[in-house]
């Protein structure tokens, strides 16, 4: 056991854990963190996706220990002062899911794709989303979400925008 | 907040308003069911509030809160009591106790959608409770995509019930006849003194309805109940048909929601199981030593062939269950035929069951006056439930009681197993229905349950016990596998004058299991030495014989598959169990047959009528219009001739009618071919649909593209492999299911009604959605056909196999 130091959705915390940890464990138990889960342990699902520094990682082959100082953000720190992040709002308003275990997967992807490439074509919302799997087979109404997300979040860019103006 | 310091948000809604109702901490049931109707509901809320809330840590002291509510009814709450279904809460919104549970198809709220109507309120004024073992009548939880169809009427006709009731107070309130009141949004008022008023809450001012229902003497799927009242009219429905958007989607999709394996309880542990390394090895020995001075080590449970690895935290117990050293004898002859060789296996072995064949018309007669006889032979491979996060419980022990927190689809079979298991008496084990992954049928949700509160049992304090991926895939109960033969005739205007079927299916063992009613079906039952005194048949079925044929002729015969308990290799129910494999040879078979006679599918299906029944008829013939329509089928005999490539495309049609639960599908796939890489790709989906009454259309739409999605899947590159010793597709690289590559461009759906009165009043609702679980695979290969001429017969249809295929085409 040792300490490690944390910064999860802007909050930093330590914990006691064994670093070699995944980081997956920690989230669910120690900081309850209940979004990413387990569906693989293999980093084949994308089930417990996490976003570190901008980038979809698989917290269940990351050791806790090796992203220590970075920002991570689990489907819990998408939300901005009370207000739902556009690919979630997306979401919603598309009924993207089935039973849902998956989708915490589903919407960090997209998220962290949205982030890199504003406006995906069909063809590269597939493609950057084909590692994260959906027993339910709910694809159809997922990529029908994150076409409904671009212009949410071209929106919501360009009313921060605004806000940095005046 | 009522009685607790953190309650997840999907429990936060249902509790506001409560506050004004008695703790239910520490009472027993006997006590409520004494008591007055409040006191019922506030038990209820209770209970399940401090069940969910156990999901946060801070839910200070409520698992014990939980665990002191026993002992509970056996065999549950009594179905003849209207108070069992039906509680008008303190806040004015009614309570429904449903025993059917909802893995994500929308059900509670298309459940709350009649109900609303029944009792003139509000959808927001309607809330439900699903699958708790000490809450709601044993309605056997999910099953088959039927339980609008099942369990819509007896929650309508309750709903009924308790509307009459309280209308018969308000009358004696204001001295009326019922006929002079009207009702809205659960406020009755007189017609011709809109100053005489009451709310429901006020009517039934804290009381029990105290109404006793008819009942049909039967529990599970089969449970009826009706009251004096008659349901409304479909015509005066108002919510019902409406769209109303599923009320955990937004919780979900910001974390907020409380699955299965979120829950966790004050000072819970955690256990992983050992799997044998090979299928029937038998444990000779357990060595600790490489695991006592791991951290956090607790215990190791073993009983027979289970083991089982208890620790402080997740990880270590995952670690103790990877380092625990373990000694297996292998068993003396092979477990099962390899995967490759399970088709000639079925056909050499002698059969455990092989009734006389079902008969009718003169068979032998029209296959000898035949103008030209076709036959097929097609193979189904097993498959895995593989639900996405493999199975996972809770299990609390305390108090003498046993809590099982568990995402299994049938808590009331869960409890059964369980107190067996344990040798604990059923009013001392309750099972706490919590959504988890969809489970499809008899999944491994069905095993975890019992191992987990039989760790717990040994362990004395509350365990969580989750699967790994590859006990997931491997160890489940899988969709049976087999071989489908058949023949049929054809005259000389090349109309089906005689259908001659034969099935095998590897479905015969000693653990056929579709619910954990008794352990002696779980895998922990048998690994603890539990047998059936002889081998036992499965769900094994014929491809259905969906059209109008003078002469058919039907057998099923069933055959071991080799090991016969402990195996990973056991069939269950999955997904429209039998209907996938089936419909697969059933529907190719039929556009063989409309090939070889010259004739268009679509018209050779119209031509012969879907199925016998006038009602059937008419409605399997509006759907395949309805179909073709909406897809824009255009004529064509044979398939195209074979394009250059690389991308070829082609269409065809898989249609169900009536086979499961009264609902008729048919669907029409256009397929993309790669000739150079076999990939295959469903451009476009076409469903028309008659589920007879739509209680909530967009949530119908999103089971059915996700049904249609998911039996691609399993019909496109789903295998579960197998050695001689063990399970091979261990994970979602060895066992490929479905991407977000596989998603068509577009997906049309069609609701039909062909009922012959489609405007009657009393439409039923049918199942909803798994017949159209059927479609897909032979959609694909008639539309693979289509396109390339090659006809495939086994499942997957890899881009293996149609390479094969075009091979062989063109040698
Ligand atoms: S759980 Fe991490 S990728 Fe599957
Ligand atoms: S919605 Fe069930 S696994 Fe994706």
């Amino acid at each position: 056991m040792s300490t490690v130091n944390l910064k999860v959705n802007g909050r930093s915390v330590t914990v006691d854990v064994d670093p070699t940890t995944p980081l997956l464990y920690i989230l669910r138990n120690d900081l309850d963190l209940n979004g990413p889960r387990f569906g693989c342990g293999l980093g084949q699902c994308g089930a417990c996706t996490v976003i570190v520094e901008g980038e979809a990682i698989r917290s269940c082959i990351t050791p806790v220990e090796t992203v220590q100082g970075f920002e991570i953000t689990t489907l819990e720190g998408l939300e901005k002062d009370g207000k739902l992040d556009p690919v979630q709002q997306a979401w919603i308003d598309a009924a993207a899911m089935q039973c849902g275990t998956c989708q915490n997967g589903q919407i960090m992807n997209a998220k962290a794709l949205l982030d890199i490439n504003p406006h995906p074509t069909d063809q590269e919302i597939r493609l950057a989303m084909q590692g994260i799997l959906c027993r339910c087979a709910t694809y159809v109404r997922i990529q029908d979400a994150i076409r409904r997300a671009i212009p949410l979040v071209a929106a919501a860019k360009a009313a921060a925008r605004m806000e940095v103006v005046a | 907040m009522s009685v607790n310091t953190k309650i997840p948000a999907q429990f936060e809604k249902m509790i506001e308003g409560l506050t004004a109702t008695k703790k239910g901490n520490g009472t027993s049931r006997r006590d409520f069911l004494k008591g007055s109707g409040v006191l019922m509901v506030s038990f209820s809320m209770a209970g399940l509030a401090e069940a969910n809330a156990l999901s946060s840590k801070s839910a200070n002291g409520s698992a014990a809160a939980t665990q002191a509510l026993g002992p509970y009814l056996n065999p549950g709450p009594d179905p003849r009591q209207l108070d069992s279904w039906v509680a008008i809460l303190p806040d004015g919104t009614a309570m429904f106790y449903s025993g059917k549970t909802d893995n994500g198809q929308g059900l509670e709220i298309a459940f709350r959608q009649l109900m609303a109507d029944e009792l003139d309120l509000a959808f927001r004024q309607t809330r439900m409770i699903m699958g708790d073992t000490a809450l709601t009548c044993d309605q056997n939880g999910m099953s088959a995509s039927s339980a609008l169809q099942r369990a819509g009427l007896p929650l309508r006709r309750a709903c009924a019930e308790a509307r009459r009731v309280l209308l018969d107070l308000a009358a004696a309130k204001f001295s009326v006849p019922v006929g002079d009141l009207t009702v809205s949004q659960g406020l009755v008022s007189v017609k011709a003194d809109s100053s005489k008023k009451a709310t429901y809450q006020e009517l039934i001012a804290g009381r029990k309805f105290n109404t006793t229902l008819t009942w049909n003497g039967t529990y599970g799927n089969g449970l009826d109940v009706s009251g004096v009242a008659k349901v409304k009219t479909n015509q005066e429905l108002q919510i019902t048909g409406q769209s109303i958007p599923r009320e955990d989607i937004p919780l979900i999709a910001t974390g907020r929601f409380t699955f299965a394996m979120d829950v966790k309880v004050p000072g819970m542990l955690h256990a992983r199981s050992v799997k044998p390394p090979v299928a029937g090895a038998k444990l000779i020995s357990i060595d600790d030593s490489t695991v006592k001075s791991l951290p956090g080590f607790v215990q190791v449970v073993n009983a027979g062939n289970y083991v089982a690895v208890v620790a402080e935290r997740e990880e270590q117990a995952i670690r103790a269950a990877e380092l625990l050293k373990t000694e297996w004898e292998k068993p003396s002859k092979a477990a099962f035929p390899t995967s490759d060789d399970l088709y000639d296996y079925v056909k050499r072995t002698p059969p455990l069951s092989n009734p006389n064949p079902n008969q009718t018309g003169n068979v032998d007669a029209a296959f000898a006056a035949a103008a030209q006889v076709v036959e097929a032979e097609y193979h189904q491979c097993f498959t895995s439930h593989a639900s996405f996060t493999p199975g996972c419980a809770v299990a609390d022990p305390r108090n003498g009681q046993m809590t099982v927190w568990s995402g299994d689809q049938k808590a009331y079979a869960q409890r059964r197993g369980i107190a067996a298991l344990l040798n604990m008496p059923l009013e001392q084990v309750r099972v706490i229905w919590v959504m988890g992954p969809g489970s499809y049928g008899r999944n491994d949700a069905g095993d975890i349950g019992l191992e987990t509160a039989f760790i717990a049992s040994k362990v004395g304090r509350p365990v969580r016990l989750q699967s790994m991926r590859h006990e997931g895939i491997a160890w489940d109960p899988k969709g049976a596998g087999g071989v489908m033969k058949i023949k049929g005739a054809l005259d000389a205007q090349g109309n089906l004058t005689a259908l001659d079927q034969e099935s095998i299916w590897a479905t015969a063992n000693n653990q056929v299991d579709n619910a954990p009613n008794t352990p002696l079906e779980t895998l922990i039952g048998q690994m603890m030495g539990l047998r059936y005194p002889s081998l036992r048949l499965g769900n094994a079925g014929n491809p259905p014989q969906n059209y109008d044929i003078p002469n058919k002729r039907s057998r099923v015969k069933q055959v071991p598959i080799g090991l016969d308990a402990e195996s990973p290799i056991r069939a269950a129910n999955l997904r429209a169990p039998q209907a996938l494999q089936t419909a697969f040879a059933s529907e190719s078979f039929i556009d063989e047959l409309a090939f070889a006679a010259k004739a268009d599918p679509l018209e050779f299906r119209l031509r012969h009528r879907p199925a016998t029944g006038t009602n059937a008829r008419a409605r399997g013939i509006a759907a395949l219009k309805a179909a073709a329509e909406a897809f824009g089928w255009e004529p064509r005999i044979g398939h195209k001739p074979l394009g250059a490539g690389p991308i070829v495309t082609g269409r065809g049609i898989g249609a169900r009618n009536g086979g499961r639960n009264g609902a008729v599908s048919v669907q029409i796939a256009e397929v993309e071919v790669n000739i150079e890489t076999g990939y295959v790709r469903v451009k476009r989906w076409v469903i028309a649909y008659d589920t007879g009454l739509v209680v909530n259309p967009e949530g119908l739409r999103n089971v059915l593209q996700g049904q249609t999605l998911m039996a691609a899947s399993r019909v496109m590159s789903e295998e579960v492999t197998f050695d001689t010793e063990k399970v091979t597709s261990v994970d979602w690289i060895t066992y490929p299911i479905a991407t977000h590559l596989d998603a068509p461009d577009r997906f049309d759906i069609v609701f039909v009604n062909g009922d012959l009165n489609p405007n009657r009043g009393d439409l039923p609702h049918y199942e909803g959605g798994e017949e159209s679980t059927g479609d897909p695979g032979p959609a694909i290969a008639n539309a693979i056909f289509d396109a390339t001429g090659v006809r495939l017969r086994r499942v997957p249809m890899t881009p293996a196999r149609v390479l094969a295929g075009l091979k062989a085409l063109q040698g």
